[in-house]
């Protein structure tokens, strides 16, 4: 960033100097680096690979569902796997196969709805916290302490009762609860970031506070973010899939995974797939962006010896 | 340490009053009490509505509501339960003793795991014991516990016939039914824990072993079990402690699934079933006690870090 405004600079004797700077491989090849660099760490690989399947599958439900999710057959209720139900069916005759596909559509619109938000306002405000300090600082981090002081899928579980049963209502309950951990890490990467000479020179050269915050901060700690992006969306699945558990999620007939199981559950003893299914897909879900979580700070660490 | 005492005590105080406010808010001001109290989309007429209200008390201001309502929390009144006949403070305390036993019981567990699996895959690094503690731990930090808990179910439960699927005795009946009805629903509430802690353990004794004191221990001739217990171990389990601290918050909110599951008469059914049935003062007393619990617990936790650990004395960074 700063080699091209130097380079803009008139009156630098720019041939020699351009020389003497490192030379930018660009974008693309940097980008395609990395990606070879990344069959080094196979939890990475393992883990893109299963979401790339779940969240495929799901985006072509309608293509790959044999059944509607809703279609109800009376006759075929909690029957086993089968040629006409790969997965079974549920206590109401559905097709498993199809409400896990459209139940994935649910599940990620959801969490990545939720995650986006809790990373926005997380963000903003760890930013604030870590560069400007002194009042702003305390009161947002009394805030995120009070928030951290209830359990995070207890107080889920408080809004979703408050605000009724709705999409948005879990949106809201999921996102609340996730703020905290990108306002702490995001403050922390401010709060070193923010006395890196680089920062002091853009301050010193009169780059606002908004400029230093986003080209300065923010793409500097996008490593960090993209990692506390992928737990987040674990997590978030988890409590997702608890609240649903619980009564309180996606309300029906919408199909979700934690719903399924829910439903399934007081089957257990005669149509064990009925819930045992839909918790699988879960795990695997959560596995992946967990896998896909610790392999990026792998793969990251090492390009992170910069500041540290 | 007095001053930090002090200062902890006072931060926990700040941190009290915010969740007091925080529970309030949330039940009185972005819900609607008497919605929730009849139900949500049950239709409700005006005059319903208003009397309801005013035999509650929340036709008040709403700073008067809190002082009242804080104030009696303060001396142990947290209400009458709007679906029983009984008290929302006699509720909890009959329920307390089993989430209490529930997660003392697993996160004991997790550690005894963590240490020992933790400590036996650092020693030895890059063997089979150690790819296979990652990928265990890595399993059970993914797998949902309400899953993890039907799976035992079915399997040991129902399948093999080996132990209670539900029900609890109470500790007063019998101290070995109730630890018997007390095994599945530990193992679920465990396993994220014990593999959060093995993989601590493993990164601690690792950082451990590197250590100068312990090459001068070992070229001391001392033997490597003595070096692993005096010497990395017991400077392991320090920071270990405050994982365990910033744990207790996730431990109640996974109280609350596995009782579910379990059908444990705890605070997390008694939560679970308030909000079922729409009765606001026992959602609003169990969130407050569940969270001056969490509070408590980390401020009496940090005391103790800081009492081992003095640099750790500081409260924000």
């Amino acid at each position: 960033m700063t080699e091209v405004s130097l380079r803009d600079e008139p009156g630098l004797p720019s041939a020699q100097l351009r020389e003497t700077l490192p030379e930018d491989p660009g974008r693309a090849l940097r980008i395609a680096r990395k990606a070879r660099n990344a069959f080094a760490y196979p939890r990475l690989v393992v883990g893109s690979t299963i979401l790339v399947i779940l969240v495929g599958s799901s985006v072509l439900a309608p293509v790959l569902a044999t059944q509607s999710p809703d279609a109800i057959h009376p006759l075929a209720r909690l029957q086993g796997p089968s040629a006409r139900f790969l997965l079974g069916t549920d206590a109401l005759g559905r097709d498993q196969l199809s409400r896990i596909l459209y139940g994935g559509q649910v599940t990620f619109i959801v969490v990545a709805a939720a995650v986006l938000v809790a990373a926005s306002i997380g963000t903003a405000l760890g930013l604030a916290s870590g560069y400007l300090r002194g009042w702003i600082d305390t009161q947002v981090m009394r805030l995120m302490d009070g928030l951290l002081s209830f359990p995070s899928l207890i107080l889920a579980m408080t809004i979703a009762f408050v605000l009724g049963p709705s999409v948005l209502t879990i949106v809201v309950a999921l996102s609340v609860i996730q703020v905290p951990s990108f306002a702490r890490v995001v403050r922390s990467q401010a709060l070193a970031l923010g006395k890196a000479e680089f920062v002091e020179a853009a301050r010193a050269s009169g780059t606002s506070t908004v400029r230093i915050l986003y080209r300065h901060l923010l793409v500097n700690m996008s490593d960090v973010l993209l990692v506390q992006l992928s737990i987040a969306a674990g997590q978030t699945i988890l409590t997702e899939a608890s609240l649903s558990f619980l009564g309180l999620g996606v309300p029906p007939p919408a199909p979700s995974w934690g719903g399924m199981l829910h439903d399934g559950y007081p089957y257990l003893q005669f149509a064990p797939w009925a819930s045992i299914i839909p918790g699988a897909v879960i795990f695997l879900a959560v596995l992946a962006f967990n896998l896909v979580g610790d392999g990026l700070r792998d793969l990251l660490d090492t390009n992170r010896q910069r500041f540290v | 340490m007095l001053a930090y005492l002090v200062r902890r005590v006072g931060h926990a105080i700040i941190v009290l009053f915010g969740v007091t406010l925080v529970t309030f808010l949330l039940t009185r001001v972005v819900g609607n009490p008497v919605q929730l109290m009849f139900g949500q989309g049950t239709a409700v007429t005006p005059q319903q509505v208003a009397r309801t209200r005013a035999s509650l008390g929340l036709n008040k201001p709403l700073v008067l509501q809190y002082l009242t309502w804080a104030g009696h929390a303060l001396t142990g009144n947290l209400g009458r339960s709007f679906t029983e006949p009984r008290t929302v403070a006699s509720d909890i305390a009959s329920a307390a003793p089993v989430t209490i036993e529930l997660t003392i019981l697993a996160i004991v567990l997790a550690v005894l795991i963590g240490v020992s699996v933790g400590t036996l895959a650092a020693v030895r690094k890059g063997s089979a014991v150690d790819t296979a503690s990652a990928g265990a731990s890595s399993l059970a930090l993914a797998v949902p516990n309400f899953w993890l808990g039907l799976i035992l179910i079915y399997v040991i439960g129902l399948k093999l016939g080996w132990l209670p699927v539900s029900g609890f005795t109470p500790i007063t009946a019998s101290l070995g039914d109730n630890l018997r009805d007390m095994v599945l629903p530990v193992l679920t509430l465990s396993a994220f824990y014990a593999g959060s802690y093995t993989r601590y353990v493993r990164s601690l004794v690792l950082a451990g072993l590197s250590q100068d004191y312990v090459r001068a221990a070992e070229a001391k001739g001392i033997s490597r079990a003595r070096v692993l217990r005096h010497h990395v171990l017991r400077n392991a389990l320090i920071p270990l402690l405050t994982v365990i601290g910033l744990d207790v918050a996730g431990l109640m909110g996974g109280a609350v699934v596995t009782e579910v599951i379990f059908s444990l008469p705890g605070v997390g059914s008694l939560l679970e079933n308030a909000i079922l049935t729409g009765d606001v003062p026992t959602v609003e007393g169990t969130i407050l006690v569940i969270a001056v619990g969490v509070v408590v617990l980390n401020m009496v936790l940090d005391l103790l870090y800081g009492y081992l650990h003095p640099q750790a004395r500081v409260i924000y960074d």
